[in-house]
């Protein structure tokens, strides 16, 4: 394997992923693993293509079209292509005979396989955790699931939408009073991700020390309820159900985001006196100096007469000036920003944070990966999201040495290839 | 507690020198993958202590629950912030977690070469607003959460309390596990600099993708059946019609058959140009059912739905209690239970193998232990 052409950098380098996540939740696990360096080869089907491609059918997204190019639309999907970055892509029919033959092929050159199947199918496809450690001694299995492999919601369907109410998550959601609420971000999805990625990581490093390979079972509910842990504890220890919050504290006020001018928001909070006194001192209102303010405890309980007063200040506001000045200041503050200015944002741009990624059919585009600076081996974006099948025939010639015959006999079978099935 | 068995981190020494929730939660997670962790504190505590919520709703720092979830799986050391001793645990440790710059530069000089430091800040070690004041709220308004959270009509929405804290410890730890993994072939250590700002625009990543692509900004959502939970007989359900059979199948379950054979509604696009008039249709039949006996029902037609549980629901859940996620931790002298693992691993499983510690408990005992080595 001397010679495979792969960029070697990050932690993770020279370790091998092979896996069948789609959508977010395991694929965001396997992204990270991509972006410290892991060699992570992404399967599909050409008969049930990641659904986050966005199906074979359907407009090109309104401001990639290019009459100039070839578009096929599941390799636009703006999803699928937010959160594959670094991975190669290959497609094996594993319901066919021989596309099964050519994974268990592949096997014994993997360090860790990934699923996010319900937990039977791995079972059913003969590739359980003591059939694929037969194949690959040390093998580290990793399936990520709705409820998880055990526990009587075991084969119940379920994905970041529905886990969101079911963990707890939606509960919290929501503003002061109102009904629970998804988030619109599809959160369950990442917290399961990267807790699956620290168990993986984990499980190499257990693995280095001592050749022993083992198997992670991650469900999202209850993964996505590890991060309610004080909410939870609030309840079992005090009996209290915490009520949804809103923008609010529960410790800290002011602590809200608060119509600016020109319908924008601003986002602010004085955390402790320093910042109480350094807002005070920019607001420059004297109903301020009233002695129910005076405290953090006392300006908790007078937090809707503290709003208005805040409120009163903040719309005459231009955002990002106000921004500026009480951050200059001290005080932590944040102009909401839209989408679309997030990717622009200087500081986000100085990091490096932001990297212009392309697409060979979507284009450039401003684009988020790794979450962290590794100072000497750093995470980095290396490759655009695959498009559908873009590397089987690299892949399965690099690793098994099958020629272009035999690759077109397996496109010509619909096992492999990069477009529907024909 | 005591039979746990050794973690996948075992024999790796962790120091928290944390002061927020994002470097105390990543450091924990050290600890339930068995390192030796370490949180050492000044006089007055750990920042987490003055917390809320606390122990019977009663102020004092071995009360703060908020403090036991993400320390425990730790000893404490408590030392005056001048003491020469600070630095030559700094110097034993093979991982180093601090909350700022300025501590980062403070102790980098006592930093072994072979550890990894790891530094979990609002805005990040480099840039402008590297030493800038930041917290969740200010995370959700810079990284486009805030803008499309929540109700068409009402202000921009943060998420739940304490979500960017948890999430960026979350990441960290997995970026210490890397520079823990790498160590292993280089004998070098490294620095791993995560914003909690950043942790958190990972998460909209989907959002802002295919705001470039489609080249205009998405908004807040309507409150309906197709953007979140809804009312039933007795709490709250989510359903997702994502594909075209969950769309039949959840409409037959509801006596909507009507709804059910309409081709209109059979594509998900088409659907939304009628949102309108389906939705207060689907949310009248919605309304009529249990929401238990609506979750079996559309699960056995693999149709995806979800119940929306309150705190007291998680607690009384049989599948939770089977798969064994809760533990019990002693917080000031009361066992006080919580929600432990979540994941399963066989060879080296998540543990619980410490409560959260008083303020010094262990400074004695970890001085002697760490410091009568001759260092390397």
């Amino acid at each position: 394997m001397s010679d495979v052409p792969i960029p070697v950098f990050g932690p993770l380098a020279g370790v091998r992923i092979l896996t069948f996540t789609q959508a977010w939740s395991g694929t965001f696990a396997t992204e990270l693993l991509g972006l410290l360096g892991a060699d992570v080869i992404q399967i599909e089907a050409r008969r049930r293509p990641d659904t986050w491609r966005g199906g074979y059918e359907g407009p090109i997204p309104e401001a990639i079209r290019d009459p100039e190019k070839r578009q096929r639309r599941w390799n636009v999907g703006p999803l699928y292509n937010a959160v594959n970055l670094n991975k190669r892509g290959i497609t094996l029919d594993l319901g066919d005979p021989q596309g099964a033959e050519y994974f268990r092929r592949l096997v014994p050159l993997a360090d860790v396989v990934v699923d996010n199947f319900s937990p039977r199918v791995m079972h059913n496809w003969g590739l359980a955790f003591d059939e694929l450690s037969a194949l690959r001694p040390g093998i580290i299995q990793a399936s990520l699931s709705a409820y998880g492999a055990s526990g009587p919601y075991r084969d119940m369907p379920g994905i970041g939408g529905t886990i969101e109410p079911m963990s707890g998550m939606s509960s919290l959601l929501g503003y002061e009073g109102g009904p629970p609420l998804n988030s619109g971000n599809m959160y369950p999805d990442p917290v399961a991700g990267v807790y699956m990625t620290n168990a993986i990581i984990a499980a190499l490093h257990h693995r280095e020390r001592t050749g022993e390979g083992q198997y992670v079972d991650l469900g999202m509910m209850e993964a996505n309820a590890t991060f309610l842990g004080d909410a939870y504890a609030e309840y079992s220890a005090n009996g209290k159900v915490r009520p949804r919050l809103g923008n609010r504290h529960q410790r800290i006020a002011p602590h809200n985001i608060y119509p600016a001018a020109e319908g924008q928001w601003l986002a602010l909070s004085a955390d402790d006196e320093h910042q109480w006194n350094a807002l005070k001192y920019i607001v420059e209102d004297s109903a301020l100096d009233a002695p129910c303010f005076t405290h953090m405890e006392s300006r908790k309980q007078h937090e809707a007469e503290l709003d208005a007063v805040i409120e009163k200040w903040a719309r005459r506001q231009d955002a990002a000036a106000a921004e500026k000045q009480l951050l200059l200041a001290g005080v932590p503050a944040a102009r909401v920003r839209p989408p679309s200015e997030v990717l622009q944002d200087d500081h986000l741009v100085a990091r490096g944070f932001v990297e212009h990624v392309a697409h060979p059919e979507a284009g450039v585009h401003p684009m988020v990966g790794a979450p962290w600076r590794l100072s000497r081996t750093p995470a980095r974006i290396v490759r655009p999201s695959p498009m559908l099948g873009e590397h089987s025939m690299e892949v399965l010639s690099e690793f098994l040495g099958v020629t272009e015959a035999e690759y077109q006999a397996l496109v010509e079978r619909n096992v492999s290839g990069d477009g529907p099935p024909q | 507690m005591t039979d746990v068995p050794a973690g996948a981190l075992a024999a790796i020494r962790v120091l928290d020198l944390s002061s927020r929730l994002s470097g105390a939660f990543c450091a924990r997670q050290l600890g339930d993958l068995g390192a030796d962790v370490v949180v050492l504190e000044t006089p007055s505590g750990h920042a987490l202590r003055q917390e809320p919520p606390f122990l019977h709703e009663g102020r004092g720092e071995e009360r703060s629950l908020l403090h036991a979830y993400a320390n425990f799986n730790k000893r404490s050391v408590r030392l005056d912030l001048d003491d020469e001793r600070r630095a030559a645990l700094t110097a034993r440790a093979d991982v180093v977690v601090v909350s700022s710059r300025g501590h980062l530069e403070a102790i980098r000089p006592h930093v072994r070469r072979d550890a990894v430091l790891v530094a979990v800040t609002a805005y990040g070690l480099t840039g402008d607003l590297a030493d800038a004041p930041g917290n969740d709220l200010t995370a959700y308004a810079r990284s486009g959460w805030a803008a499309i959270n929540g109700f068409q009509g009402q202000p921009p929405l943060k998420g739940s309390s304490n979500q960017v804290g948890y999430l960026s410890g979350t990441l960290a730890a997995c970026g210490a596990l890397a520079a823990l993994v790498e160590r292993r072939k280089s004998g070098e250590g490294q620095t791993v600099d995560v914003s909690e700002t950043e942790a958190l625009t990972i998460t909209a990543g989907p959002t802002l993708l295919m705001t470039s692509y489609e080249g205009r900004d998405p908004v807040r959502q309507v409150a309906d059946i197709f953007s979140g939970p809804v009312p039933a007989e007795d709490g709250h359900v989510s359903i997702t019609f994502s594909r075209a059979h969950f769309w039949r199948d959840a409409m037959n379950a509801l006596g909507l058959e009507r709804l059910a054979e309409d081709p209109r509604y059979l594509d998900p696009w088409t659907r939304r140009q009628h949102r309108a008039e389906l939705a207060p249709q689907i949310e009248a039949k919605v309304a009529e059912r249990d929401r238990w006996g609506l979750f079996e029902h559309l699960g056995l037609l693999r149709c995806v739905s979800g119940v929306v549980l309150d705190m007291s629901d998680l607690a009384e859940n049989p599948h939770l209690r089977e798969r064994g996620v809760q533990e019990n931790l002693v917080v000031d002298g009361e066992e006080v239970e919580i929600l432990g693992a979540p994941y399963k691993m066989t060879a080296t499983p998540w543990g619980l193998r410490r409560d959260p510690p008083r303020l010094g408990q262990h400074t004695d005992e970890v001085l002697t232990e760490w410091l009568s080595e001759v260092p390397t």
